[in-house]
């Protein structure tokens, strides 16, 4: 996969000429100048989507200087050591308290339930556009049916906003700790847009990366049930589609992952936004159940911190209670690079039982690590960890290669985008909540000595119990596991060790679990494999740890009462056909779905958000297979809006692992291997997807639309599809997959 | 430190797991197991029986990149510590994916406790060993060593 660190400069040269003349086909791949059919016309790529084995394009054709093939070169790291420089925490986004007052939305009206659509002057760069046209200022789609669901019920309460930009230095960071909590970093200095803070790191270009705000790093953003949030988020990105440096799409879907709200609010793929407009994203903050379980709010277990010490109850099924989620782009066919490109930031959601403060003691409070100076939201040992890999050239720029259509690996792992970093930890309990931020790649953590560790969450839902491991399952991408480490297993000035277990020959699935030993011992042929992150114990406890990590969490709902409206089964895989040629909504990727049910065997799709897949009917509960056509891939997938509880793996229940007996959102199915789960759908409706999050897979057509059919107002049957232009938002008739 | 070698003797079966999807095979294999964790608060002899499931991943484009994917079950494996005569448990579970192999070497780290402690508060670390024989046709395990030992440091 990847050159060894002793290639000769002679064939990084030539593996660094070849990616230079793939990048120039993915950039016109990126702007929409070439499509996957004229790759194939011209040969080169294959009808499974590889690449053609042409020298000077393809890494892995012989080499001109060696017998082998020459592979990828690894990223230049600047002289630099691993585990030098500290590793930064989140960034915290301003929460706002008064959504309707215009100061905050950068001089734009304040939010309404449909969107804005006050005309303003079109950038002629944009495509499609002509000198003088106009278009809607706020992006998302007009009219009744993307309006804001029950806004007046859930008017925001908490105003956030963020632009989508081009990097730049931060000089606004707010970790939402002191310096002592943040290994030292000084939030009054500059952040650059780097990949490690050294000097001799170059800062990423401005059309290279695009992140939250246009800094490092990562964004968090915090909340609590019952209290209901503007996220407005900002276009601006390049108006020139070409301005990408080589990839991503500057059209833009932002995708709460796993949402609990209304379609309209959940980044279809197909509801994206062009630069210079916002869109509102309504972010309620209720609790699955909100309109059918526990009316009256009478128990306190459905809650959030009230501020002062108390709880505000709330409707809704408290054991519905989620915790770690993270947003991000999803944009259809662009997702992978625009997420790899820094897309993705955090979401901490906060209630009676979760409050970020682990001294209350109220008999609901689960007091899980956090701190105790604030009501709610400590953060002072509440760290969340995004993992994400990532390659750049030998000039240091970020690169990506839509050719490795198995899932694109990158050869250095960041934690919170910086390489290698280590975090100061003070002898006691730590919460991390873990991201896979990533493309395609799967991680396995261990400590670096083997000693336990407790998963308490996984997919940001609290474990009905903890669950003490040496090291995880595999994580896929997007997937969250929430771990609690002790570190009074160790001695101060002691240093301990993230490491990664799971071995990728490539994106397709993990090749290999390798020992903890072999894993240290960089004998692997992966860089993403060993230590990672460095944890360096500093200090004793500056005050006394009163956390706790309870032997009974949240436990599941109980759905065995309620009937199975509908089975369905969907098969992921490969070679995909597309009955439409919509040159806007029909993807012409190789991956797809096959959906069945008792009505319909069907075929294997290629994704089409035109086109519904499927149509729960509201107020009900179904049973999924979700299968893998294979045994040459794993896919993580994940299904939008609902959490589901694993019934089976493989057909029993036994192979379903400790960590996976919570709620869950994504999915590994494993080579070869099937889940089967169950969902209720209830509170909103709309338009929501399902699709591999290897996103490589999902932009190359592994993702379906399905809806929410009816349950009353205001929702049509079947939902009319947008069709988004600078000039405003269209809407066409969507076909409707036989049996759906 | 005490190193105590498992016996070769394994219950070896296959059975298709009932389920309102496809089923897929898996084989399972009990595969004894004993050795010693040295360490602080004291050491601890372990015994017991490791069930172990496999199945093949067959990559259908590569036969090169076929896996092993094991599922690993500690539950029917305890100890006693030699200071105390404490009961230890270890209620660990793994999966572990490996290339296809005719034989393979797996080692893996787990956690026990002793049965009067929390834990999650008092859990420490061995390290198992198998020595695997596998039927590539099957999946199946058709002979295992195993072993317990201390974590490496």
């Amino acid at each position: 996969m990847w050159l060894s660190k002793k290639a000769s400069r002679a064939r990084i040269r030539e593996a660094e000429n070849a990616r230079r003349n793939r990048q120039e086909i993915i950039k016109a791949r990126s702007i929409g100048q070439v499509s996957r059919r004229d790759l194939l016309k011209w040969g080169l790529i294959s009808a499974g989507g590889a690449l053609a084995w042409k020298h000077g394009l393809n890494p892995f054709v012989r080499s001109a200087y060696a017998s082998i093939p020459t592979g990828s070169p690894l990223s230049p790291l600047f002289g630099q050591l691993p585990f030098t420089q500290p590793m930064p925490r989140a960034d915290l986004l301003p929460r706002h308290t008064d959504p309707f007052n215009r100061q905050w939305w950068f001089g734009k009206p304040v939010p309404q339930a449909e969107a804005n659509v006050t005309q303003q002057l079109l950038d002629p760069a944009l495509p499609g556009v002509l000198p003088g046209e106009t278009g809607p200022i706020e992006g998302r789609p007009p009219g009744p049916i993307w309006a804001h669901q029950r806004w007046n019920e859930f008017l925001p309460r908490i105003a956030i906003e963020a632009t989508q930009e081009g990097a730049k230095v931060n000089s606004s960071y707010d970790p939402g700790v002191t310096s002592m909590h943040n290994s030292g970093i000084s939030a009054a200095n500059p952040i650059r847009p780097a990949f490690h803070p050294h000097p001799n790191f170059p800062d990423q270009a401005p059309n290279t990366f695009w992140t939250f705000n246009g800094t490092l790093p990562p964004k968090l953003a915090l909340a609590r049930y019952g209290e209901p949030v503007l996220f407005r988020h900002h276009n601006r990105l390049p108006a020139n589609i070409a301005h990408n440096d080589g990839f991503g799409r500057h059209t833009i879907s932002t995708h709460e992952h796993n949402g609990h709200h209304g379609a309209e609010n959940d980044g279809f793929t197909g509801a994206y936004f062009f630069p210079n407009q916002y869109y509102d994203y309504h972010w309620p903050i209720v609790l699955g159940g909100h309109f059918s379980v526990n009316l009256d709010a009478s128990d306190p277990r459905a809650g959030a911190p009230d501020g002062s010490g108390g709880i505000n109850k709330v409707p809704g099924d408290w054991r519905e209670t989620m915790s770690s989620h993270w947003f991000h782009d999803h944009m259809f066919e662009h997702t992978a690079e625009n997420v790899y490109k820094g897309n993705a930031a955090l979401f901490n959601l906060y209630s009676s039982l979760d409050r970020g403060n682990e001294a209350i003691n109220d008999g609901v409070n689960l007091r899980l690590p956090s701190g105790t100076g604030k009501d709610w939201g400590n953060l002072e040992y509440d760290v969340n960890l995004m993992l994400a890999d990532k390659a750049w050239d030998q000039d240091g720029q970020m690169v990506f290669d839509i050719f490795d259509r198995d899932g694109f690996l990158g050869d250095v792992v960041t934690t919170n985008l910086v390489w290698k970093p280590f975090f100061q930890v003070e002898r006691r309990k730590y919460r991390f909540r873990i991201l896979n931020g990533s493309v395609a790649r799967f991680y396995k953590l261990s400590l670096s000595d083997g000693k336990p560790m407790t998963i308490i969450a996984n997919d940001g839902n609290l474990l009905p119990a903890p669950v003490v491991v040496t090291k995880t399952d595999h994580i896929g991408v997007a997937e969250r596991m929430d771990i609690v480490i002790d570190f009074t297993q160790w001695n101060v000035n002691d240093k301990v060790y993230l490491v990664n277990l799971a071995e990728h020959e490539d994106g397709r699935e993990v090749a290999n679990n390798l020992s903890l030993s072999a894993a240290m011992s960089g004998a692997s042929t992966d860089p993403g494999v060993g230590a990672f992150l460095e944890f360096h114990i500093v200090r004793e406890p500056s005050q006394p740890d009163v956390s706790q990590v309870p032997e009974v969490l949240i436990p599941n709902p109980d759905l065995s009462a309620i009937p199975v409206a509908k089975t369905r089964e969907f098969e992921f895989g490969r070679g995909a056909d597309q009955p439409s040629n919509d040159p806007v909504t029909a993807s012409d990727g190789e991956w797809g779905i096959r959906s069945r049910t008792s009505q319909d065997s069907g075929d294997m799709l290629a994704a089409n958000f035109g086109r519904i897949d499927a149509m729960p009917r509201f107020g009900t509960r179904e049973v999924w297979h979700l299968k893998n056509g294979g045994g040459g891939w794993d896919h993580p997938i994940h299904i939008h809006f609902e959490e589901g509880q694993i019934l089976r793996r493989d057909g029993s229940f036994y192979n379903v692992p400790a960590w996976e007996r919570g709620r869950k959102d994504v999915y590994r199915l494993r080579p070869g291997g099937e889940v089967t789960i169950t969902m209720q759908f209830r509170d909103w409706g709309g338009m929501f997807m399902e699709h591999c999050h290897n996103t490589t897979h999902e932009d190359h057509a592994m993702l379906m639309r399905w809806e929410i059919n009816d349950g009353g107002t205001p929702f049509l049957r079947p939902l009319p599809t947008p069709i988004p232009k600078p000039q405003g938002v269209v809407f066409q008739n969507p076909t409707v997959l036989p049996g759906a | 430190m005490m190193l105590v070698k498992g016996l070769i003797a394994l219950l070896a079966s296959s059975a298709l797991i009932a389920g309102a999807g496809a089923a897929i095979e898996w084989n399972s294999a009990t595969v004894p197991i004993s050795g010693t964790v040295t360490g602080m608060p004291e050491s601890v002899a372990f015994s017991g029986k490791v069930q172990i499931q496999t199945r093949r991943a067959i990559d259908p484009e590569d036969s090169r990149r076929n896996k092993l994917l094991l599922q690993i079950d500690f539950s029917g494996v305890s100890g006693v510590g030699a200071v105390s005569s404490a009961t230890y448990v270890v209620e660990a579970q793994d999966v572990v994916t490996r290339p296809l192999a005719s034989a393979d070497v797996v080692t893996i780290t787990f956690p026990f406790h002793s049965s009067s402690t929390r834990a999650v508060s008092a859990s420490r670390t061995g390290t198992a060993s198998f020595s695997l024989s596998v039927d590539t046709a099957t999946g199946a395990v058709t002979a295992a060593t195993a072993s317990i030992l201390s974590p490496e440091r």
